[in-house]
């Protein structure tokens, strides 16, 4: 019987061998290694870091009883914002209902804990930040173009016909070009992290590498250290890089195009699901649309963008589209003549 | 049945209402070249593409080495190499990359295979640059490579002298009938090209509009030229014109080409026309029979009798 792994391994290894494997993570480190810099010479620039941590450090110790204070009049005013909010038929002020919830939810959160607000940001803040912010996305893009090369890429080179006619399954070609793919995003996003990560405790120290930081779950605060939220969030936007691997490797498998396939993904991780999940914040029916509710980490980085989902909605939702999307794939390249 | 390396049993492809072939029936055994000859869009492709699992077979089956293709199909895969359409490689990698690729899928591949299988295609000096920067001739030679890799029971190709210069083309038969007699490889070759097929099958299979018309060795579809009793002769002499007008006055077809005079007869009209012309002076430097010819006129009969 064939070897799955051993196909794996050839998916892996023609993958690493199109030049542009290689490029995309070039570029990945570059653009990390200019993000961080620049980020460094604006802030060394503008005395940023400098003197905002030194003057609200000295505040804080100052008037260390004054912080409960203050968020309490912030709370208030926030509950009254909630109010009118919630009561507003806008549909764009809306969808800062649940960012809010969970700002008042963090706040309240700190007084009944008596847990001051961190005067500085830890380096996993920081390199959250960066991620979820930036380069997720290029994660995501950088994927797609893998799998639309390695799946539709080689209909157009006329190599399928090569690989079909092997001692194997079509059902095994195709999944070991999946998690060759997937193997490639992980590549990149651990590459990401951990360069992202040293860069910045080398630019601007490792502080509150211990820290803990709140989390914001399913209408819950929970109190966990810093780096496991860290690694939630890097989890969720790779579970949400999978989605959109899923349909560019559906989409390639049924188009048998590069070119259709590439355009198509990109296309639909640039623009369609911006306007997808546009959709949904302002119809009621528009979250059950596919990509509607794809960006689970902000779930839990900044609370529920559109109403009536939570984060198990959204995975579940997307789920199932990944299903389908899968069994639609599969489906037509089993049948398929090549 | 053990001499029997491809067993391809009523097969039948439809797409949608249109019926692309039926019932191809044939039978391929150890160490025979087989020519599959038909017209372009005749079915050729099509019942390769049967043969190798790249088009789901409608109805019937085919047999690999005893092992069905429908139930079999990893079996049956292991034991045939084969180059369908074009010899599309991975431009992006060098050639020993691809045969590494391909060589990983079986377990009977090792470097060792491979650097053997470079000699045997006569690649070993281009064998690490890009397949990008190949010939036409050089990929052709890459695709056969990696269909041996796995020493399979059976070789298909595809139209594999589709685009190549005459002496590619003598290379590449000189390299099969060698690969077919000392390993005792079956080569399954389809064309359209006539004059090919003669020089380097030991049978054909002919094959218009979806369906065989015949399956028979070279000599004999050879001799049905024969049967009916006429073949054509180029006479060459020191005056084609007047050997021509001499010849059609003893009732003998014959006509001025520019290689020199056509001339149809039978093989006891031969001793007649030799007379004939010396007696009236006329030099004689050649006679040949146009056997290049003779396939394609089957071919031309067959296949128009279909129509």
């Amino acid at each position: 019987m064939g070897n799955f792994f051993t196909l794996i391994s050839i998916e892996n290894m023609k993958l690493w061998k199109r030049i542009s494997a290689k490029v995309m993570l070039i570029i990945m480190i570059v653009l990390i290694v200019l993000a961080t810099g620049i980020y460094k010479y604006y802030t060394v620039s503008n005395h940023i870091s400098d003197t905002t941590t030194t003057s609200t450090t000295t505040v804080t110790t100052d008037a260390s009883e004054n912080w409960k204070q203050d968020l309490q009049k912030k709370i208030d005013a926030d509950k009254v914002q909630l109010t009118q909010e919630e009561n507003s038929t806008n549909k764009m002020v809306a969808t800062s209902v649940g960012p809010m919830k969970k700002t008042l939810a963090e706040d309240e959160y700190r007084i009944n804990n008596n847990i001051k607000p961190e005067s500085k940001e830890s380096i996993w803040t920081r390199v959250t930040y960066f991620y979820t912010n930036g380069f997720s996305g290029l994660v995501i893009l950088f994927t797609v173009i893998a799998c639309t090369a390695s799946v539709a890429g080689e209909f157009s080179e006329g190599t399928m016909k090569m690989m079909i006619s092997r001692p194997y399954s079509r059902f095994q070609i195709l999944s070991a070009k999946l998690i060759a793919i997937i193997i490639y995003g992980i590549v990149l996003v651990v590459t990401t992290f951990v360069i992202n990560f040293l860069l910045l405790g080398i630019l601007f120290g490792f502080d509150g590498i211990s820290s803990k930081e709140m989390i914001w779950a399913s209408g819950k605060i929970s109190y966990e250290p810093a780096a496991l939220k860290s690694l939630i969030l890097l989890g969720l936007d790779s579970l949400q890089a999978i989605v959109f691997i899923i349909v560019a490797f559906a989409i390639s498998a049924i188009s048998r195009s590069r070119s259709i396939a590439t355009g198509f993904s990109i296309f639909l991780v640039l623009v369609g699901a911006g306007i997808i999940s546009l959709l949904a914040q302002f119809f009621t029916w528009g979250k059950y649309l596919p990509f509607a509710v794809t960006s689970f980490a902000s779930y839990i980085s900044s609370g529920t963008a559109v109403g009536g989902t939570s984060l198990s909605f959204a995975i579940i939702i997307s789920l199932l589209y990944s299903a389908l999307f899968c069994f639609l794939g599969y489906f037509i390249f089993q049948k398929r003549d090549i | 049945m053990t001499n029997v390396v491809l067993k391809i049993d009523k097969l039948k492809k439809v797409i949608g209402k249109r019926i692309i072939v039926s019932d191809i029936s044939m039978e391929l055994n150890t160490g025979e070249i087989f020519g599959f000859l038909g017209p372009n869009g005749a079915g050729k492709s099509t019942t390769i593409k049967m043969i190798v699992g790249l088009s789901k077979i409608t109805e019937g089956d085919v047999f690999v080495n005893g092992l069905s293709v429908k139930d079999d199909f990893k079996g049956a895969m292991r034991n045939i190499g084969c180059i369908v359409e074009n010899p599309d490689m991975y431009k992006y990698m060098s050639g020993l990359d691809n045969l590494r690729v391909f060589g990983k899928m079986y377990k009977n591949v090792d470097e060792a295979r491979i650097n053997e299988v470079v000699k045997i295609v006569d690649l070993e000096k281009a064998i690490n640059d890009k397949v990008k920067t190949y010939s036409l001739g050089m990929k052709q030679r890459l695709g056969i490579g990696q269909a041996l890799l796995h020493r399979p029971k059976l070789l298909i190709l595809d139209e594999p002298t589709n685009g190549l210069d005459p002496a590619g083309i003598k290379d590449m038969r000189n390299l099969l009938k060698k690969l077919a007699k000392e390993t005792n490889l079956t080569v399954l070759i389809s064309s359209h090209i006539l004059g090919e097929m003669q020089q380097m099958c030991d049978r054909v299979g002919i094959i218009n509009n979806g369906k065989i018309i015949t399956v028979k060795t070279v000599e004999e579809i050879i001799n049905m030229t024969a049967e009916d009793g006429k073949t054509v002769l180029l006479v060459k002499t020191d005056n084609n014109e007047k050997a021509a007008e001499l010849l059609l006055s003893v009732n003998i077809n014959s006509s001025v080409m520019s290689d020199g005079v056509h001339v149809e007869t039978t093989q006891e009209h031969v001793p007649e026309i030799i007379t004939t012309l010396t007696t009236a002076g006329i030099s004689v430097y050649g006679m040949d029979k146009q056997d290049a010819q003779s396939l394609e006129d089957v071919f031309m009969k067959l296949t128009g009798e279909e129509k």
